[in-house]
This record gives structure tokens, sequence and C-alpha cells, in this order.
């Protein structure tokens, strides 16, 4: 269930989520930025604390925070062996703990890059979690306005994002019940060694493609029957206007952005 | 084959060791045993358990507490999975599951692990094609997508019953099928029933159906069994027609007012085919007419 509602915005009334989806588009950027130019252990993780404080304000679960964190453990892993051991820098302070030795160096280069890693994460699971898909597109389509004028199909690619996010829940939940029926009808194949379990590998994905295909033809007959004709002509239901909030959020990040640089 | 259910309970929550479970029942303290070659109805609104009550049957569920015994044996305890291959588990709308490029590729994707001959297998996938009432010779080498959404199922039917189940479950087979489908379905599940001894479970919403083909109909609400017995005298009861918000179904109404006006003879117990019930109606009406 957890894989399920990983990706899910629920609406839970949060500060976070009153925020313009603009320029919280603009602040993740903008603080995603800082997180990666900062070469301060101090400033990544305060950052970092700072991106779970927001976490808890989203009255988001911690449960998956734990989950979110959880499922990157192998990227940490290796990132410390990387960083650590394998490109220690001769000259580095080597620390020998029994047989492993490795560069302090090293080692914070490492903690810093896992902290990047769960910033990034995390600020982009705080972004699609607290923003409904709807309004999140709207704010990027908006973002992007400058760039109709090179002809570039902004409103379509955005509604295809918008909706590849919309659909991602139904296509697990999908998966669920395709793979439940090919088991009750596969004799047992999952039980068996990994030669057979491999052959039933298409008969789950290509139900999944099939019925993605027929789901997207009936979507888009049910947009064109409600008049959907594209970029042309049409209105927004909801006027976003900043507010002071708003302006906060932002003064905020260009500090945080300014900031590595004076440290 | 039997299946017991021993005051089975299941909750979607995560159980830790000595704390009540998370979450709420979806199913509360089940008691259940079904006898082979039942023809079984599962009735109930949407989200009063059926799906999970079915799911638990197949082992795609464990129970959070209780116990499920197929022919005596725990398969969860006994580590025995396998045992649960012999339930053959039919999912909604199971023409969506279709994969293969042709029919018999695609009914015979779960002898692929049994190490079968190639003899063998043809001989099995054409007894399953039989079964189901498609010309092995016609459809063998068709692909299953350009089938008509009736010839579809079956193909996806036969794709569990080539694996000799010795229960059948069904969740609501007739769903978006026409009338004549709908028959040959419930031809098919009573010859399979009757001839193999196959046990038949499915999950319906219409009455007629149940009342025409069910020996026996288990009504859940919120997670319990609010009714269990003879579809004729649960569906004559006002006091589970209430609950469910059904309606008394017509074969019954007129059964039930030939027998008020003394017109048949049976215990109450029976539903009246139509040409019984035509024939009474005639009687009355010539009595009346002879009165008068």
């Amino acid at each position: 269930m957890a894989g399920t509602s990983f990706l899910l915005y629920q609406k839970r009334d949060s500060w976070l989520e009153r925020w313009d989806p603009r320029m919280k588009i603009v602040a993740v950027l903008l603080f995603g930025a800082a997180l990666l130019l900062t070469h301060s252990l101090g400033l990544k993780t305060a950052q970092l604390l700072l991106l779970i404080v927001l976490w808890g304000m989203a009255k988001l679960s911690w449960r998956v925070l734990a989950f979110t964190l959880l499922s990157l453990s192998i990227f940490f892993a290796s990132t410390m062996i990387y960083q650590s051991v394998l490109t220690a820098v001769p000259g580095e302070d080597m620390i020998t703990w029994g047989w492993i030795s490795f560069s302090s160096q090293g080692a914070v280069r490492g903690i810093m890059m896992c902290e990047q890693i769960a910033g990034i994460v995390l600020l982009l699971a705080l972004l699609v979690r607290t923003t409904s898909p709807i309004v999140l597109a709207e704010g990027l389509e908006m973002l992007l306005k400058p760039l109709k004028k090179w002809r570039l199909p902004v409103h379509e690619a955005v509604m295809m994002f918008s909706i590849a996010l919309r659909f991602l829940p139904i296509l697990i939940e999908e998966f669920d019940k395709i793979r439940k029926a090919q088991l009750a009808r596969g004799g047992g194949f999952h039980r068996k060694g990994v030669s057979t379990r491999f052959r039933g590998v298409l008969p789950m994905l290509m139900p999944l493609f099939v019925m993605s295909i027929i789901r997207a033809k009936d979507l888009a007959v049910a947009m064109e029957s409600r008049c959907y004709q594209g970029d042309e002509g049409r209105t927004p239901i909801r006027m976003y206007r900043l507010r002071a909030n708003d302006y906060a959020v932002f003064s905020f990040s260009i500090v945080n952005l300014a900031a590595i640089f004076v440290w | 084959m039997q299946i017991k259910l021993d005051r089975v309970s299941f909750t979607y929550g995560k159980r830790s060791r000595n704390k009540p479970p998370a979450g709420p029942y979806v199913l509360k303290q089940l008691d259940l045993t079904i006898e082979s070659g039942e023809m079984l109805a599962i009735a109930g609104k949407s989200g009063s358990g059926k799906s999970t009550f079915l799911q638990l049957l197949k082992g795609f569920l464990a129970p959070s507490e209780g116990t499920v015994l197929l022919d005596g044996v725990n398969p969860h305890q006994a580590r025995r999975p396998e045992l649960f291959d012999k339930v053959g588990f039919i999912f909604q709308y199971p023409e969506h599951q279709l994969f293969s490029t042709t029919v018999f590729d695609d009914i015979a994707f779960g002898l692929q692990s049994a190490g079968l001959a190639d003899e063998e297998k043809e001989a099995r996938v054409r007894q399953a094609m039989a079964a189901v009432q498609l010309d092995y010779e016609a459809f063998k080498d068709c692909s299953p997508f350009e089938l008509s959404g009736g010839e579809k199922r079956r193909v996806a039917i036969a794709g569990v019953v080539v694996l000799e189940p010795e229960v059948l479950i069904l969740d609501e087979p007739t769903a978006g099928l026409d009338l004549q489908s709908r028959t040959a379905l419930f031809d098919l599940l009573h010859a399979m029933n009757r001839e193999q001894g196959i046990t038949v479970m499915w999950v319906s919403h219409q009455l007629e159906e149940i009342l025409e083909h069910a020996t026996r109909l288990i009504a859940l609400k919120e997670g319990t069994f609010l009714a269990d017995g003879h579809p004729h005298s649960l569906l004559s009861d006002p006091v589970l027609l209430e609950a469910f918000g059904w309606e008394e179904p017509p074969a019954l109404v007129v059964s039930r007012l030939l027998q008020e006006l003394g017109m048949i003879e049976t215990g109450g117990q029976k539903a009246l085919a139509p040409g019984e019930a035509s024939e009474a109606i005639i009687r009355l009406l010539n009595r009346q007419r002879i009165t008068v």
C-alpha cells in the first residue's frame, strides 16, 4: 500500500497546500539549486532538516517519510562506499577500522552526497504531495508560458505530464490485479525457478499495455466529448494571485541560495 | 474439496504481536463450511468484503485471525501454498488478462510450468475449450484480441479450467455479458458442477440469477454473514430483503401469491418455473370464471 500512495496527493488542509503553485515550483528549483551548490556540510544538513520540518508542517505521515528514505538506502550505501573507500585521494587522513580503511574527507563527501539525494527526493515529494496534480499542471503551464512564443507545445506537454501523474496510482492498482489474475491461472509458476518466473513477465505486462491504450483512447473520447480542444480559447477556472505568504517563500529561497555564496 | 473457515477475521491494517490490529476489520469472525459440489452465490453491496473474502479462499490474502482449512489442512501454516492451486479464481472481466498471440498459448499458459508433454498439453487445452464450448480447430490459432467479448471471456475461463480446479470462484462472471452469453456461461458452470463435481462460487448482484442457479446463498454485509441458506427461503424473507434494500424477485412473489390463493401445494420453498406458474394462473382464472 505504501507503494500505491507514494506519489499521491491527498487533501490535508496544510499551510503548504495554500502556497501558490508557481511560487512553489520556483521555490523548489531555487532550494534544489542551493542544496546542490553548497559545499558546507552544516548548511546541507540544515536544509535537509528544514525539509523534514516542512514535511511535518504539511501533515504528511512520518511512515511515508521513513519509507521514502529507506527506499533510497541502496543509493546511500553505494554512494558512501564509492566516496569514502573507492575514491579516497592519496594524502587524505585515512581511518582504519579492522580491515576497512576509509578517508574521513571521503566520508564527509559521501554524507553530503547522500544528503543531496535525500534532499532532492524530499523536495519533489513535498511538491507533489502538497499540490493537487491539476493545480501543479496549471502552475507549470503559467510558468512556461513564455516558451509558447517559440511555438513549443507547453500546454500539451503539461497536460500529458499531469495525466501521467494522475494515472500512476490506477496503473499500480491495475498491475496488482493483473498479477493476481495471472497467478491464479499460472499453475504456480511464481513458486518455481527464475526461468519459469521470467515467463510470467509478458503475461503481466501485455494486458497492462493493452489496458493503458484502451484507457488512453477512452480518455481522449471523454475529453473531446467535453469539448476539450487544446489550449485554444481555454479559460482557467482558478485564478492565482500571489500573496504576502508567497513572496515570503520566494524571498526565503533567494536568501537561502545567496547564503551558499556568503558561507 | 471442502473449504472451512474457522473464526476468520481480516484487516488490511498492519498487525504486530501483542497489539490489537490497526485499522478496521474488513471481515469479522466468519465461520463457514463449503462442501464439495455446491453452487454457491455470494451477494452483498460493494464494500461489504466480498472481494476480500474470495481472495482469502484463493490464498492471495492470509487471515489476520482464525484459519482457512482446505480439506482440513491450513496451507499457510503447513507451508503448502500449492494447495491453493486447486482453487480456480476468475476475476471480474477476465478477458482483460489475455496476453498471448494465439488462443492456444493463452489457455496453455498455466500448463507451461507443469512439464507436460505436447500431446497431453494439447489434450488438456482441447478439453478445456470443449468445456467452454469453443471449437478447438476454429479458435486455437486465432488471436484472442480479435474475438468477441463473450468469446474472450470463455477463453479466459478456459485458461483457468485447464488447470482442473476442484473449486471455481468467479467474481461477477456475467458483468457486461449479453443474455445469450449469460445463459451459455451458466450452462457451462452447471455442466462442470454436475459432471465433474466442481464447487462453483460466484459473486452476483442479480437476484433472479441467484434464484435460478444457486443451491446456497451467502449474503455479506459489513464483513459479516447476514444470511446463509437456500436462496428461495432467504429471498422471500422480508427482514433480509429489508436489510439489503432488495425487492423480492417476481418469480417468488407470483409463487407466494398463488400459494396463498391455494392454487399450488408446494411448501413455499420453491419458485415456480414459468410453465407451472402460467398453468396455475390459468387454473385460477378458470375457477373464478366458474364461480362468477
